[in-house]
């Protein structure tokens, strides 16, 4: 619950930046994301530590760290959901879409992820940017077992009983309504 | 050797001269220019600048370009959640090592230097020449055309602050070597059918000319080596300024390797685009850390316009 005061100083903090002709990327690191042990850093490192350190606002980067147990991480086999919303402008109006993760890409700053689907028996693959500010949210439904690869593209021509139309639909009403309850 | 490049292009854009530049004409009867003039006494005009002090930027100023050095590329989405690729330019120890000797002010031109090169490296006359200048051995030098009122002292240093975000810059550098190739990749020819009876001719260039004149017209395009010469790109955005990492992320991409000396001005090229968007302060020679407004570290492109993303009524 924002108090009026605060709602208050938001709005003149976003007129003042609506003024400017410039955009003043938020957070704002007064000094680059060095780390004490780099005697002369590599300006490309300090550029992507910074940029994902930005797009970074709910930890999913944790989701990406390759040293992670895999019960911390998003791994290929993993059901994940996915919610997006379409433009900037339009914020309220998001689309959910739900996948099994066949594909990780760890590429830093472009990471990106693929989720594939059965819907209304036609298969769909979606390939979502992690950092992007369209991605609003990106939840495990449910742990990968007995996925032996780092990419599933074997899932096309033999996807066995990962799509299980019942079972993604149980997951994904059950992300939904932890969510309502948060 | 006086090049006419900066007069050549600031016509070519209907830009006026203003009153301080005296035009010279050739047939004028005063005794002096009726006396025949000696290359010395022809390249006899320096830019004079007292002290380093910010300026008023006029549309017919021309401010000095920069030298930097292509670190990378990478991403980043823009206000309406587009992705833009960019290209790192850091500015490396950028400093302006001399103001160049010409016949002159419309041919103004500032000497700068960039990075750093050991004193074993250069040779004796360029460390003389560093010496007289009161500079430090540079790794890369390069004259910009200005007009004089953008002329600055001698060892100021130019910070990736001289630049705004939003602007349109130029960029030129030396493409990456290609080698020898052969006239597909090189010119874009056509080459031959894959099959279908064709002996050995898959990837030749055809026919080089008419049986008259019976010789084949200088010029003609032919394998050869590719790349490796000077491409400028034009009108590249500047989607971010960062000031304590001292680079510029110019949008697109850039010629050349990781690592090379790039030269940055700004667009001269400008019909129907803007150079600076609207509303911005010019840092105008340049940004002087003292006298300039403070900046925040690292500013972001507007660009403004309608929402990408949601389709039009039509």
């Amino acid at each position: 619950m924002q108090t009026s005061c605060a709602r208050y100083q938001e709005q003149q903090q976003q007129q003042q930046q609506q003024q400017q002709p410039y955009i003043v990327p938020q957070p704002q690191f007064a000094q680059p994301l060095v780390k004490p042990e780099e005697k002369r850093p590599n300006v490309m490192k300090v550029i992507e530590r910074e940029a994902i350190a930005r797009a970074d606002i709910d930890g999913r980067s944790k989701m990406f760290v390759r040293r992670a147990a895999p019960r911390d991480r998003l791994c290929a086999g993993d059901v994940v959901l996915v919610e997006t919303q379409s433009s900037i402008s339009e914020s309220a109006g998001t689309t959910n879409f739900t996948g099994v993760c066949i594909a990780i890409y760890r590429r830093g700053i472009d990471t990106s992820f693929i989720l594939r689907n059965v819907v209304h028996k036609i298969g769909v693959e979606l390939r979502f940017m992690a950092y992007s500010p369209l991605v609003k949210r990106i939840e495990v439904v449910q742990k990968g077992e007995g996925f032996r690869r780092a990419k599933l593209f074997y899932l096309r021509e033999n996807p066995g009983k990962t799509f299980q139309l019942k079972a993604l639909r149980k997951m994904a009403q059950s992300a939904a309504s932890t969510k309502n309850v948060k | 050797m006086i090049s006419s490049s900066g007069f050549v292009h600031r016509l070519l854009a209907g830009v006026r001269r203003t009153s301080y530049l005296q035009p010279r004409s050739m047939f004028s009867t005063t005794s002096s220019s009726l006396k025949a003039k000696l290359p010395h006494e022809k390249i006899r005009y320096v830019p004079t600048v007292k002290e380093l002090k910010l300026g008023s930027y006029t549309p017919e100023s021309q401010r000095t370009g920069v030298i930097a050095r292509k670190k990378g590329m990478t991403g980043m989405w823009n206000e309406w959640g587009v992705r833009v690729p960019v290209t790192v330019l850091q500015l490396d120890r950028v400093k302006v090592v001399s103001l160049v000797k010409t016949s002159h002010p419309s041919y103004a031109r500032m000497q700068v230097g960039c990075g750093v090169r050991k004193d074993k490296n250069m040779t004796k006359p360029l460390l003389g020449h560093f010496e007289s200048q009161g500079v430090e051995p540079k790794a890369k030098l390069f004259e910009f055309p200005i007009t004089p009122d953008a002329a600055l002292p001698v060892g100021t240093e130019i910070t990736a602050a001289h630049f705004v975000s939003g602007q349109l810059v130029d960029v030129t550098a030396p493409s990456l070597g290609k080698g020898f190739q052969g006239v597909m990749k090189r010119w874009g020819f056509a080459g031959g059918r894959a099959s279908h009876g064709n002996s050995l001719a898959h990837r030749t260039p055809g026919s080089t000319g008419n049986i008259n004149p019976g010789r084949v017209y200088p010029g003609k395009k032919m394998p050869g080596r590719m790349g490796g010469k000077n491409v400028t790109v034009l009108r590249l955005p500047v989607m971010k300024v960062d000031t304590a990492l001292n680079c510029i992320w110019v949008k697109g991409s850039v010629p050349g390797y990781d690592g090379q000396f790039i030269k940055v001005r700004d667009s001269i090229k400008l019909s129907g685009h803007r150079l600076f968007p609207d509303g911005v302060n010019v840092p105008f020679p340049t940004y002087i850390p003292g006298q300039s407004p403070l900046l925040p570290r690292e500013t972001v492109a507007k660009v403004g316009g309608r929402d990408p993303l949601v389709p039009t009524s039509d």
